[in-house]
């Protein structure tokens, strides 16, 4: 380390400026990454953080809710294969206030039965039961408060909110949890079926059942409208940044190691290892490299704190060590073609003033 | 006595195609302890190819180079490197010091390299005799052509070595700094008993030294 902390001492701006480039793709990806698992939790929060372990979706359905639709009786013969399970349905509408009748909000219609196991846990008010309905606190942006009462636009049945859960969402939307009793005054003509059941399972065997399918709650999650197509660019997007990193970290310290070629015949001319070199080589970039990272953390976890709620930002601090460690690496990995670089440099060079 | 640096019948061709391009021809030469030996000729004529050899950094062709009765002809580049750090001294034509590294550094340096530890006090009197006492924090870059050719000159003492090679040592400076520069080297060489050999141009630095090689063609002669 003797040379690469005289060396990055005194060439500050050089490396200042590397420490930049890196910092900025590090922030980018850790930016992304917490937009995409903001994105997914916004797409599919209802469903990933209901307790169900699974669902029984009719045969053919593709896992999608919106192509499901099991009768009541079928419901009913299919639940007995489970310990617990209960009668779901989904639906997306819009719903408006009636002083504020111009303005629609899109929402999703979740029909649980109260006091089943997928009924929502209410954060302030009452829990569900039949004199109204609990909604997502993603509501309150729209300016729905506690004890409103609002309209669901197609039916025009009054529902009055009677509690709030937490940030509920289903494909982008806020979540409505509304009881069968509710929704059969909403739905009259559908009162003989459901969309799916909700099962909650212990053991990994799977039932047979007849004309339906029980699928995970991640393959459900990845067939919600949208789900898939949104995280697979933005995965994209972050591999990218990966690729683009290697590359032009690898072009810098090619370049800087170009530039140094004449110096490492000298150095290696007075007696310095190749093994040497490759050490203050890699120290110079991995020091660069942690600097960069370190301030990219705390930049993007400070930001995580003052995302405005439109925007979904979610970030654990295992994803900000992992993204970390992946890049501290990936710059040091970019050093190889360099290294090769430095291995063939020839001592003899230093010898004869040659170049100048 | 056994001489510090011996070459005997060194020949050092390259290959081109069928034609053989000898450099060097038989080329010998002795140099004791405390001997201060130059090398002149005209440009072309071999003594890079020379001092390379000489230095542990190129393999001749034919015949053997010892060093302090060691014969390291054959030795492998891995072993070639410890011997250029511990029991040579090199000082470049351009001086060639790292340029992000201090002249207390420049010498540090060597001392890390050869793990060698309390070197402090030795790189500071080296530095004063060379009259570099109030230069010891600046820069390569802040330093005249001179004062950079003695700091080479300390960083290649710096690790004790029996033998300095000196490539071309004046060639950047003007007369009378040269002289300087070449002056205080055979200081150094006679006072630490160093044999050195000094790859030169400079007809006019002749006389300060104890030995002198006119080497034309490749072949190699001591002149008197
Ligand atoms: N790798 C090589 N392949 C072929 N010929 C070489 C090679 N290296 C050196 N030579 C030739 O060897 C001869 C001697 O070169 P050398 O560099 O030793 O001369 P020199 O005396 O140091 O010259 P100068 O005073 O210009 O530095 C030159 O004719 C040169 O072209
Ligand atoms: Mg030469």
């Amino acid at each position: 380390m003797f040379l690469a902390l005289r060396d990055l001492r005194h060439a500050k701006l050089k490396f200042g400026l590397i420490s930049l480039i890196i910092f900025l793709i590090v922030f980018l990806v850790l930016f992304i990454t917490g937009l995409a698992a903001g994105l997914a939790s916004d797409n599919g929060a209802a469903i990933s953080e209901s307790p169900a372990s699974g669902y029984v979706l009719q045969k053919g359905a593709e896992n999608r809710f919106s192509r499901s639709t099991l009768t009541k009786t079928k419901a009913q013969q299919l639940a007995k294969k489970f310990k617990q399970a209960t009668p779901l349905t989904i639906q997306q509408g819009t719903i408006q206030r009636a002083k504020d009748a111009a303005k629609k909000t899109d929402m999703a219609y979740f029909v649980v039965k109260q006091g089943s196991f997928i009924a929502p846990k209410s954060v302030s008010g009452q829990t569900l039961n039949t004199t109204g309905v609990v909604v997502s606190d993603k509501l309150k942006a729209s300016g729905y408060r506690l004890g409103q009462k609002f309209k669901d636009s197609q039916s025009g049945v009054t529902l009055k909110i009677i509690g709030f859960t937490t940030a509920m969402t289903y494909s982008h939307t806020p979540v409505v949890y509304v009881t069968p009793n509710q929704w059969q005054k909403m739905m009259p003509q559908e009162t003989q079926t459901v969309s799916a059941l909700a099962v909650k399972q212990t053991t990994t065997t799977k039932p047979k059942l007849a004309g339906a399918n029980l699928v995970s709650k991640e393959a459900i999650i990845q067939n919600v409208p949208g789900y898939s197509a949104e995280q697979g660019s933005l995965d994209m997007m972050i591999a990218f940044l990966y690729i683009i990193s290697v590359v032009v970290l690898a072009v810098f310290f090619y370049v800087i190691t170009i530039q140094k070629i004449r110096e490492f015949g000298v150095l290696k001319a007075l007696g310095t290892k190749t093994s040497y070199l490759a050490r203050y080589l890699i120290g110079e970039i991995g020091v660069v490299a942690l600097l960069a990272v370190i301030i990219a953390d705390i930049v993007v976890a400070a930001l995580a704190q003052v995302m405005p709620a439109a925007m979904p930002f979610i970030i654990s601090g295992q994803i900000i060590l992992t993204t970390s460690l992946i890049f501290v690496v990936v710059a040091v990995l970019s050093a190889v073609v360099s290294l090769v670089k430095v291995a063939r440099v020839d001592p003899n060079t230093a010898i004869g003033g040659a170049g100048e | 006595m056994t001489e510090t640096l011996k070459l005997t019948n060194v020949v050092k061709y390259y290959q081109d195609g069928d034609a053989r391009i000898e450099v060097l021809r038989e080329v010998s030469l002795a140099v004791k302890p405390g001997e201060f030996a130059a090398v002149v000729g005209p440009s072309g004529a071999g003594k890079s190819t020379f001092l390379s050899i000489a230095g542990a950094l190129l393999r001749p062709s034919e015949g053997q180079v010892y060093l302090a009765g060691q014969e390291i002809t054959q030795l492998s580049q891995k072993q070639w490197t410890k011997i250029r750090l511990e029991q040579i001294g090199f000082i470049f034509q351009n001086s060639e010091l790292i340029p992000y590294l201090t002249v207390m550094d420049q010498l540090r340096y060597m001392s890390v390299l050869a793990k060698r530890k309390g070197q402090e006090q030795r790189a500071q009197d080296l530095l004063t005799h060379l009259e570099l006492a109030n230069r010891l924090q600046q820069y390569p870059a802040a330093l005249s052509g001179g004062e950079r050719q003695r700091v080479a000159i300390a960083r290649a003492l710096m690790n004790d070595p029996q033998l300095i090679l000196a490539d071309e040592p004046t060639a950047s400076l003007d007369s009378k700094r040269g002289r300087e520069v070449v002056t205080m080297l055979r200081d150094e060489v006679h006072a630490n008993h160093k044999a050195a050999v000094m790859v030169t141009h400079d007809e006019r630095v002749l006389d300060l030294v104890d030995t002198v090689y006119q080497i034309e063609d490749g072949v190699l002669k001591k002149k008197d």
